[in-house]
C-alpha cells in the first residue's frame, strides 16, 4: 500500500485489509492524508511483448551487409540531416500557420453550435494538435532531408566520374508514359486558371465594396450640405442671419460638376449661361436615377427656360428662394421648398425654372403640384415633386429670367398653360 | 616546239618515258592512300580507346573456342527481388506492388500466393526464380497491408503494417524520372541510433537500391528514396531532382511502414526483435467501436453513481465549522 505523506519508515508490515487498517489505526500508524490501494500484479494490464535480442541483430547485420571491397557508388546509401530552410519556404510555412490559426479560431467559436449529425467533432485545440499544419511541415521536412542528401551526394558522384544529369536530347521509357504526364499537367493548368478566376473575383467584389463605401460617403455628404442649406435658410428667413453668404460657399463647396479640365473662361460662361444642351434620356426612371437621386448636376439650367409657359422640367431649382425675388414667389416657393425639401441644384443657384413672369401661374400650379396639395409631404420624392417645379425663388441672375433656364431644350408648354397663355392674351 | 626537217614538231614523250611516268604516279598515288589509311587508323585506334575509357565492353577481333568466356566486370552486386503478392489484395495494393515493379529494375514478378499456403514456401519460390531477396504484399481482411522483406535463403525477415499508400498515378505527384535509373536513398540520422534500425537500413538499401552496372538499368541518377524515422514508424517518399542544386518534385509512391517485427530466418525463425507500441489493426477499430459503444453505458453507470455517493446535506453545519473562519480585518481607525 501506498502511502503519500505518511511517514512509514518504520514500520516494516505491508497492511492491504480493512481489519489490518483498522488494526493500524487502532496502534495509531495510520495518519491523515490520502491512501492510494496499488493494483495487484495479476490484474494488472498485461505488458506487450517486447523483445530486443541485441547480439542476435548485430550478427545479422554482419551476415547481410555488403563485402567491404565494394565501393560507396555500389549502393549510393546517405545519412542525411535537414537541409537549410530557404528563407522563401519559411515565409510560406509561416503564411500557412496563421491561416490555420484563423481557421481554428473560427471553427473553435463556430463550435458552440450544436454540429450536424455525421460530421466529425474532432477538438481543434491549438496549431500543433492541428494535423493540416503537421503535415505541411513534415512533408517540409522529408523535403529537406532529400535536399541534404543530393547536395552531398551529387559532388561525390562527379568526382567518380558517374554521369547523373540527364542530357536533354537523352530520349529514354520514363516511370511514368507520356499521356499520364499529360493529364498531370491539365489538372495543374485547370488549378491555376480556377485561383486566377477566384483572384479576379475577389479584386472585384473588393472593388465594388469600395465604392459603394464612396458612394455612401458622399451621398451622406450632400444630405448634410442640403440640411444645412434648409437651416441657413431658416435661420435667415428667421432673421438671426443678415447675409446670404452661405449660399455662395454653398455653391462652391458642391461644385463637382464635369471633371473636364475647363480654363476659367469656359467655367464663368457656364456659369453665368448654364451648361448647354444636355443628352437626351436623362429623364429616365432607371436604377441608375434612383440611386443618384438627388442628381448630382441638379441644376435649374436642365430644366431649361420657361419661355412664356412655365412648363416646368426637372432640374428646376427646388423651390429655393433666392435673394431678393418677389415676396409672392418667396412664399410660394419657400412653402414649396419646405414642403418638398431642398434641392441639390438649388443649391448651386441653378435655380433655373424661375419665370417670373410666370410666378403667380407658378404659384397656382403650386398649390396643384405642391406636395402639400396632394395630400402630404414627401422628403424624398417630394424633394423632386418640388424642386422638379423650380418655382418659388428667383434665380441669382435675377433679371435675366431664369437665366439658367436656358441651358435646356425649350419644351412646348402643356395645354393648360397654352390655355392660359392664350388667356392672358 | 622543235624544228625537225623543217617542219615544227611537238615533242612528246616517248612510250617508254610514259610508263615511267605513270608509274611513278602511281606509286605516289599508293603512298597518299598508303598514308592515308594509317591515319584512318591511328583516328579509330583512338576512337576505341575513348569509347574503351567509357566502360563499354570491347570484342577482340578473333577469339578461340576453347577460351574461357569474357565475363561482364560492371555488374557486382547480385541483388534480384522477387515481388509479388497474396491473394485477395485490393486495387490500391496492387497498384502499389506494381509501381514497385517499376521503381526497382533488379525485381522479379510472381503470379499471386494463395492465403492457404504457408509463408515458409516462398523461400522455395524465391529460389525456382534465382531471387536472394523478397518483397511480398500481404492482404488481410478490412484492406490492411502487410508488407514483408526478406532476405531469402538465410537472413533476417521483417514485417510491416503498411499505411497512407499513395501510388504513384495519383494526379498530385507531378515529377518523373527514368524507367530503371539508379536512386539515391537518403536515411534518417535515427536509423543509426538502434540496431534493429541499423539492420532495416542495411535491408532497405539492398532491396531498394538498384545495383552499379545493373544490365536493365539507365545511366543517370535521376531520384531520391527518402526513409525517416518519425512516429516510430518509417515514412517514405521519392523525389525526382529537378535541378542539381536542389529543386525537388515528388514522384511517389508515398507510404508509411509500421514495422511489427524482424525474424531471425526468412519467413520462419526466432523473433529478434519485437516494437512493444504496434497494435494490430483490429484490435485499434475495436477499440474504436468499444469507445463509441461505451458511450451510454458510461453515462449511465456514471449516473448512478453519482446518485449513490451524492451526500444528502452538501452543508454540514457542525461545530467543527468553527475552527476555518475568516474574521473581516478591522478598520484600523
Amino acid at each position: 500500500m501506498k502511502m503519500s505523506d505518511i511517514d512509514m519508515s518504520d514500520n516494516d508490515s505491508i497492511v492491504d485489509s480493512d481489519v489490518e487498517l483498522q488494526e493500524a489505526f487502532a496502534r495509531g500508524d495510520l495518519k491523515p492524508g490520502l491512501v492510494i490501494l496499488e493494483k495487484d500484479e495479476k490484474t494488472s494490464v498485461k505488458k506487450p511483448l517486447e523483445i530486443n535480442n541485441i547480439p542476435r541483430l548485430k550478427s545479422l547485420l554482419h551476415e547481410i551487409q555488403l563485402p567491404a571491397s565494394f565501393s560507396w557508388v555500389e549502393k549510393l546509401d546517405v545519412i542525411s540531416d535537414l537541409a537549410p530552410l530557404a528563407p522563401e519556404i519559411a515565409v510560406q510555412l509561416d503564411d500557412h500557420r496563421e491561416r490555420r490559426e484563423k481557421e481554428i479560431n473560427v471553427a473553435n467559436s463556430r463550435k458552440k453550435k450544436k454540429p450536424k449529425k455525421g460530421t466529425p467533432t474532432t477538438s481543434l485545440k491549438s496549431i500543433e494538435d492541428d494535423p493540416i499544419h503537421n503535415d505541411f511541415r513534415r512533408e517540409l521536412n522529408f523535403h529537406r532531408q532529400a535536399q541534404s542528401a543530393i547536395m552531398t551526394c551529387l559532388p561525390r558522384l562527379k568526382a567518380l566520374g558517374v554521369p547523373t544529369k540527364r542530357p536533354d536530347d537523352y530520349f529514354a521509357e520514363m516511370a511514368k508514359s507520356d499521356s499520364h504526364m499529360q493529364k498531370v499537367a491539365s489538372v495543374l493548368l485547370k488549378k491555376q486558371t480556377a485561383t486566377e478566376k477566384a483572384e479576379k473575383v475577389r479584386k472585384i467584389r473588393d472593388q465594388k465594396k469600395f465604392a459603394k463605401q464612396t458612394q455612401i460617403q458622399v451621398l451622406q455628404g450632400r444630405q448634410k450640405a442640403k440640411k444645412e442649406m434648409i437651416e441657413n435658410v431658416k435661420k435667415y428667413r428667421k432673421g438671426e442671419k443678415n447675409s446670404l453668404d452661405f449660399l455662395e460657399e454653398r455653391r462652391s463647396m458642391n461644385k463637382k460638376g464635369p471633371t473636364v479640365n475647363m480654363n476659367k473662361k469656359r467655367e464663368l460662361k457656364n456659369e453665368h449661361y448654364g451648361y448647354g444642351g444636355q443628352k437626351k434620356g436623362l429623364k429616365r426612371n432607371t436604377r441608375e436615377s434612383l440611386d443618384n437621386f438627388p442628381e448630382r448636376n441638379f441644376r435649374g439650367g436642365r430644366g431649361g427656360m420657361n419661355r412664356g409657359g412655365g412648363r416646368v422640367s426637372r432640374g428646376g431649382g427646388g423651390g429655393m428662394s433666392r435673394g431678393g425675388g418677389g415676396g409672392m414667389s418667396r412664399g410660394g416657393g419657400g412653402g414649396m421648398s419646405r414642403g418638398g425639401g431642398m434641392s441639390r441644384g438649388g443649391g448651386r443657384g441653378r435655380m433655373g425654372n424661375m419665370n417670373r413672369g410666370l410666378g403667380g401661374g407658378g404659384d397656382r400650379d403650386d398649390g396643384n403640384r405642391g406636395g402639400r396639395g396632394r395630400g402630404g409631404m414627401r422628403r424624398g420624392g417630394g424633394d423632386r415633386g418640388g424642386g422638379r417645379d423650380g418655382y418659388g425663388g428667383m434665380h441669382r441672375g435675377g433679371g435675366r429670367g431664369g437665366g439658367s433656364g436656358q441651358g435646356g431644350k425649350a419644351k412646348r408648354p402643356g395645354k393648360s398653360n397654352r390655355m392660359k397663355m392664350k388667356a392672358n392674351q | 616546239m622543235v624544228k625537225v626537217r623543217g617542219q615544227k614538231v611537238k615533242l612528246t614523250t616517248s612510250g617508254y618515258v610514259a610508263k615511267d611516268l605513270t608509274l611513278i604516279q602511281k606509286t605516289k598515288k599508293k603512298v597518299n592512300k598508303k598514308l592515308a589509311a594509317a591515319a584512318e587508323a591511328v583516328r579509330v585506334a583512338e576512337e576505341k580507346a575513348k569509347l574503351k575509357a567509357q566502360n563499354e565492353i570491347q570484342l577482340p577481333e578473333t577469339r578461340n573456342s576453347d577460351d574461357p568466356r569474357p565475363t561482364k566486370k560492371g555488374w557486382r552486386n547480385k541483388q534480384r527481388v522477387l515481388v509479388f503478392a497474396s491473394r485477395g489484395i485490393n486495387f490500391q495494393g496492387r497498384h502499389m506492388m506494381e509501381n514497385m515493379r517499376r521503381l526497382l529494375p533488379h525485381s522479379k514478378k510472381e503470379s499471386k500466393m494463395d492465403r492457404k499456403d504457408s509463408l515458409f514456401e516462398i523461400n522455395e519460390i524465391a529460389e525456382m526464380k534465382n531471387c536472394n531477396k523478397c518483397v511480398f504484399f500481404e492482404s488481410r481482411k478490412a484492406g490492411d497491408l502487410y508488407l514483408w522483406i526478406s532476405n531469402i535463403p538465410s537472413g533476417p525477415s521483417m514485417k510491416f503494417l503498411m499505411e497512407n499508400v499513395n501510388t504513384m498515378e495519383e494526379l498530385k505527384f507531378t515529377g518523373n524520372c527514368l524507367k530503371g535509373s539508379r536512386a539515391i536513398l537518403s536515411f534518417d540520422p535515427t536509423f543509426d541510433t538502434a540496431p534493429h534500425l541499423k539492420l532495416m537500413k542495411e535491408l532497405f538499401s539492398q532491396v531498394f537500391g538498384t545495383p552499379y552496372h545493373f544490365p536493365r538499368s539507365q545511366p543517370f541518377i535521376d531520384h531520391v528514396f527518402t526513409f525517416t524515422v518519425l512516429d516510430n514508424r518509417i515514412w517514405f517518399r521519392n523525389f525526382q531532382i529537378m535541378e542539381e542544386d536542389g529543386s525537388l518534385v515528388e514522384i511517389g509512391p508515398r507510404f508509411v511502414l509500421n514495422p511489427i517485427k524482424i525474424f531471425d530466418g526468412s519467413f520462419n525463425g526466432l523473433t529478434a526483435w519485437s516494437n512493444p507500441q504496434f497494435v494490430t489493426p483490429g484490435k485499434y477499430r475495436a477499440e474504436l467501436k468499444k469507445s463509441i459503444a461505451g458511450k451510454y453505458s458510461n453515462r449511465i453507470q456514471q449516473k448512478i453513481e453519482y446518485e449513490r455517493a451524492k451526500p444528502k446535506l452538501s452543508d454540514k453545519l457542525g461545530t467543527s465549522d468553527d475552527i476555518f473562519q475568516i474574521q473581516p480585518e478591522q478598520n484600523k481607525s
